[in-house]
């Protein structure tokens, strides 16, 4: 009994020393080597979601926001019966089997099955419990109000990086720098926290925009291009609002256009950002040029009489025509009636120089510097390549090329006294945390002098009343200030000016005397009519009235009735 | 007094390995406190995760819902008034701004 005893207690003993020697080993002399192995088994390198900022509108609405999914991931080797697994997954992402067949019959050890699938698709497969079937957490950018100002905002690839638009423009701001976290996790994959380093719930976010845009304006604007792009049976159309005296953008749109949310599904011309991408010529509205060079230069007054009776004005042995023939007419009708004949005559007294000089003076050219991306310059000529008919042809749109923002911008100066302004889209950029990291100085420097501003708003003003070409754009309550365009196009099959298609615009601003608002409404090949007062001005007058509500601007003649005035008595303080 | 000290060694040797098994199953029960208290806090994340990214989608919705285009569909299908339309301008009455140091009145024409 007690040799037993012996021999048992020897071997505990034995069975200790020899612990007691492993953990010795463990602990001193391969503790590094275990330490490694363990953190190699326990610790995960897990990245954290990196969130692009929020879009908002001038008002605080949100238009680009990121919403949580997960992507699916396949182990190729892993999966025992590939058939079976594809049918299972066809079933709830939108997929053919035959496509995720093929991704799970590869050599590789990882396939993406499907990015950014949404979370309550994800949890029906999760809860197959697929082996070799994986998820990854990912960012989807989202942009609630679907096609709204797509062209502004742009859209993001499946790396959530700015391709267009202010998602492009400002990429850097939106965009953050990805980071990785270090975490414990068990046998079974289950993390263990400690609280304070890596934490499920930690994301990494972007700056945030606001933008100039104002959701409601937008909408207006758009709703009504929308109607006279099908009215028209147009090959497109582009409509842009502005702030006359800042430059800031209130609304921008173009058709055709697209579904931020589904771009590869969009072609690339209906993506393009026509406003500041396509050149046309612009046809009357550039007859703003010549009419404030000759005011500001002295030339004429508004009472200054052309004679425009021969219907015609022959320049460089070519001949020009007005659509109707007109007579005598002042510098102020000329510009009201549109008359090719006196405009050129005035472009004629001006001289080549001067006409270029104040060309180049309302930005032509050159591009504005919006803050958004694919902005073209257009062209126009130096003197030294003019022909012998260019002085005629440019006095009145011709031979140049421009962009619909260009044009507003130039009329944007006579709205607000003589200066130039910059446009902008993006006024401020916030940090998550609400500071301001960018606040954008409005630009504006002076071409014109105040007078002849003035004189030129007052003849402009002509333009929607009795007798000049675009009554339809009158509002009604405020007074509107613009002008008219129909030009040409040229027919690339015999590469003349084209009888069949033209491009009607109006561009203008409101209230004429104190502008909320200035406008372009460019209409490509519309069918059935041609002129700008016919095609484009209606719809400026839509635009303008129901902006002039939402923007709770009181009509002109809301002094006399309509506007109450309340004034306090200073005893009820 | 030998036999004395005799007995007290002889408890100290049983007093001192309790200690110890006492000290180790501590040391044991700690640190399974603190990998349970761990768990917690993950599962506790995992949580908030999850609502935090419900109250993501719950704010991209309001935001669709928030949309001036469908405002102005359900106010134009409101067939319980009959359909809402856009403001006339001439019905709407601006209110212009209160002016100290004057007696309280209302007028339609500026002073």
């Amino acid at each position: 009994m007690r040799k037993r005893a012996i021999i048992l207690s020897t071997a505990i003993t034995f069975g200790f020393i020899a612990v007691v020697f492993r953990l010795v080993d463990i602990m001193l002399f391969n503790h590094e080597w275990f330490s490694a192995k363990a953190r190699f088994q326990q610790v995960r390198k897990e990245m954290i979601p990196v969130k692009r900022g929020i879009i908002f509108d001038r008002r605080g609405r949100e238009l680009a926001i990121n919403l949580d999914t997960e992507s699916i991931y396949c182990d190729p080797s892993e999966i025992t019966s590939p058939d079976k697994v594809a049918s299972a997954l066809s079933e709830r992402i939108n997929q053919k089997p035959e496509i995720i067949l093929a991704k799970l019959n590869t050599d590789r050890r990882f396939n993406w099955i499907e990015r950014k699938v949404d979370i309550e698709y994800v949890q029906g497969i999760k809860d197959l419990k697929l082996k070799g079937i994986g998820f990854a957490p990912e960012v989807k950018r989202y942009y609630p109000k679907g096609s709204l100002a797509s062209h502004v905002i742009g859209f993001v690839n499946v790396d959530n990086n700015g391709l267009e638009g202010v998602e492009q423009r400002y990429d850097r701001y939106l965009a953050s720098r990805s980071e990785k976290a270090y975490v414990f996790r068990d046998a079974k994959g289950n993390v263990l926290s400690d609280g304070q380093g890596f934490s499920l719930s930690r994301e990494i976010k972007g700056n945030n925009l606001v933008l100039t845009i104002d959701e409601g304006l937008q909408y207006i604007l758009e709703k009504n291009l929308d109607a006279a792009y099908l009215h028209w049976k147009a090959a497109s159309a582009t409509a842009i609002m502005m702030d006359p005296y800042t430059g800031e953008i209130l609304a921008m749109a173009n058709r055709p256009t697209f579904d931020i949310n589904d771009p590869s599904n969009a072609a690339p011309n209906q993506r393009r950002n026509r406003a500041i991408t396509d050149c046309y010529e612009p046809g009357s509205t550039f007859k703003i040029i010549v009419g404030t060079a000759a005011l500001e230069e002295g030339i004429v007054n508004p009472d200054t009489k052309f004679d425009c009776s021969a219907g015609y004005i022959e320049v460089g042995g070519k001949r020009i025509k007005d659509d109707h023939r007109h007579g005598v007419l002042s510098f102020k009708e000329v510009i009201q009636k549109s008359s090719n004949v006196g405009t050129i005559k005035i472009g004629l007294n001006l001289g080549r120089e001067r006409l270029y000089e104040y060309i180049k003076r309302f930005g032509f050219g050159e591009k504005t510097g919006i803050d958004v991306a694919g902005e073209v310059s257009g062209w126009v000529y130096s003197p030294s390549k003019w022909s012998g008919t260019s002085i005629g042809a440019i006095s009145i749109g011709q031979e140049v090329a421009v962009t619909p923002l260009q044009v507003l911008r130039a009329y944007a100066a006579i709205a607000n006294g003589g200066f130039l302004v910059r446009p902008y889209v993006v006024s401020e950029v916030k940090s998550p945390e609400g500071n301001t990291v960018y606040k954008i100085n409005p630009e504006a420097k002076r071409i014109l002098s105040e007078k002849t501003a003035n004189v030129f708003r007052e003849i402009l003003k002509t333009v929607t009343e009795e007798g000049g070409t675009a009554l339809e754009a009158a509002v009604d309550g405020n007074q509107v200030a613009g002008k008219t365009g129909t030009a040409q196009l040229i027919d690339p099959k015999t590469k003349r000016y084209s009888r069949e298609k033209f491009v009607s615009s109006f561009v203008g601003f409101v209230p004429a005397d104190k502008p909320k608002i200035a406008m372009i409404i460019v209409i490509h090949e519309p069918k059935g009519q041609i002129y700008g007062g016919v095609v484009a001005a209606p719809v400026f007058r839509k635009i303008a009235s129901e902006s002039l509500s939402y923007l709770s601007v009181p009509r002109d003649d809301s002094g006399e009735k309509g506007l109450l005035m309340v004034s306090k008595n200073s005893a009820d303080k | 007094m030998i036999r004395r000290q005799n007995r007290l060694l002889a408890m100290l040797k049983p007093l001192s390995i309790a200690m110890l098994l006492l000290s180790i199953f501590s040391i044991v029960w700690l640190r399974s406190s603190f990998v349970s208290l761990e768990y917690s806090i993950s599962s506790l994340e995992k949580k908030k995760s999850v609502l935090m990214r419900d109250r993501k989608m719950l704010a991209a919705e309001r935001a669709s819902l928030l949309s001036v285009e469908r405002f102005e569909k359900v106010a134009v299908s409101n067939t319980v008034n009959g359909g809402f339309t856009f403001p006339d301008r001439v019905k709407v009455v601006y209110v212009k701004k209160a002016k100290d140091n004057e007696p309280y009145r209302a007028s339609f024409k500026e002073r």
